[in-house]
């Protein structure tokens, strides 16, 4: 995760640095075994593992079974398995330290996630074909979940990880935190702001991390292209796991099937087309404390 | 349009018990995460009185980034925030980048967002730098 992570504890006493601490290492951790950008990393072993069922640790399992789930769900528009996709288009490069990743295991170009099998049984996963897998889309979602489990007791706390935010309870001023959603057109710029006392704000864009010959970081797996028609996606949800991978899926459905899946999950978003045409859930309006004019 | 409140989704209900299948194994998180992300904690305390009475005159902020520190002057005019300038930038990213923010600010008149959602570190040592002028205005 190529991340910076920023936290703030509103009336915090001095007690709460050692939870602070714990919660910052949940990031790390979480990069340690879901970076696709390390070699060492459990999911890069796993994914040199083909046809062998291995025992994974609980923080890969979750992450990979969710992935999974989401990818069943929306029929492959969102899908774990991309990663070897991801390097040959030049996403192989660890944003931290500049490094192109150069071990790259052979990977079947026909790979899905359906060559993914996981078993709650015995918490191991099964790759049934060569393939990379890429949590890019769940991985700093559940670091951010994992850290806010670590600060319940604080009550009142923001989390920012790279501009994906999870909050709870009241801002500094003692009311629901304000959210803005990132202009997607114009850097420094906000679309509009959310008032929200709990829960997570993703957004996918086009913007972040751009590609060659207009290609960027977001993907569709099924056309191993980058979709044409969003220029960016929000979800609000519970948790930030949640709302990074719907993000992410509905951003590659484009609006009109997006919004669908995120009406049937029971969370809320909007989409921003490249011409800025905005389309939202039923419920995102009530969320909406101010919008760009 | 009227919501209902459902039963969580499948993916809900997945989403949340990964954190407690991830704390159901006791994880003891010894190593340091300095070095490898960058972090920046605050802590804030709660304004005695929250008033959204602002008082005139002009007010400095500074924001902190892992990128460097943005500076910034508010001016209030009969509790109105009338001008915000950016005084320096010492941050990797150019200037240009944040000054968007300046006429944002005055027009939601310290309607001051905590957080943005979808944005790379460049707007929030702005947003703070804000943050840090008003409150000198409140108190």
């Amino acid at each position: 995760m190529d991340t910076v992570v920023s936290l703030v504890c509103v009336d915090a006493s001095r007690d709460v640095d050692h939870v602070i601490d714990r919660a910052f290492a949940w990031f790390s951790r979480v990069e340690s075994v879901c970076s696709r950008f390390d070699p060492s990393s459990e999911v890069m072993r796993l994914s040199v593992t083909v046809g062998t069922r291995v025992r994974v640790s609980a923080l890969l399992f979750e992450a990979v079974r969710f992935a999974v789930a989401v990818a069943r769900l929306t029929d492959g528009a969102f899908d774990p398995s991309i990663g070897g996709l991801m390097q040959t288009r030049g996403f192989d490069r660890n944003y931290r330290t500049g490094l192109r990743i150069v071990s790259r295991p052979p990977e079947s170009p026909s790979a899905t996630y359906r060559d993914i099998e996981v078993d709650s049984a015995d918490r191991s996963i099964t790759l049934h074909r060569p393939l990379v897998i890429d949590l890019g889309a769940v991985a700093k979602g559940l670091a951010i979940d994992l850290a806010a489990k670590e600060l319940a007791a604080v009550t009142n706390y923001a989390i920012d990880a790279g501009g994906d935010i999870y909050v709870s309870g009241r801002n500094t001023d003692g009311e629901p935190w304000r959210v803005a959603i990132q202009h997607p057109r114009q850097t420094g710029a906000i679309w509009c702001v959310l008032r929200l006392s709990h829960g997570a704000v993703c957004t996918s864009g086009d913007y972040a991390r751009r590609g060659s010959r207009g290609q960027h970081h977001l993907v569709d797996p099924r056309r191993g292209q980058s979709p044409r028609e969003l220029a960016s996606t929000s979800v609000v949800a519970p948790t930030a796991m949640l709302a990074d991978a719907l993000s992410t899926a509905a951003f590659v459905l484009g609006a009109k099937r997006g919004l669908r899946l995120l009406e049937s999950q029971g969370v809320d978003g909007i989409t921003l087309t490249r011409n800025l045409g905005s389309a939202a859930t039923g419920g995102f309006g009530r969320l909406v404390a101010a919008s760009a004019a | 349009m009227a919501r209902k409140r459902r039963v969580p989704s499948e993916l809900m209900i997945l989403s949340a018990s990964a954190v407690v299948g991830v704390y159901a194994v006791g994880y003891v998180i010894t190593e340091p995460a300095a070095g490898l992300l960058q972090q920046i904690a605050t802590t804030a305390a709660t304004p005695s009185a929250v008033s959204g009475r602002l008082r005139d005159g002009t007010y400095l902020g500074e924001g902190q980034s892992p990128f460097g520190n943005v500076f910034i002057t508010v001016a209030v005019e009969q509790g109105r925030i009338t001008k915000v300038w950016i005084n320096a930038v010492t941050t990797t990213f150019p200037e240009r980048m944040i000054d968007g923010l300046r006429d944002e600010v005055v027009a939601r008149q310290s309607a001051t967002i905590d957080l943005v959602s979808g944005a790379t570190a460049s707007s929030s040592a702005f947003v703070k730098a804000v943050q840090v002028a008003l409150q000198q205005a409140q108190s």
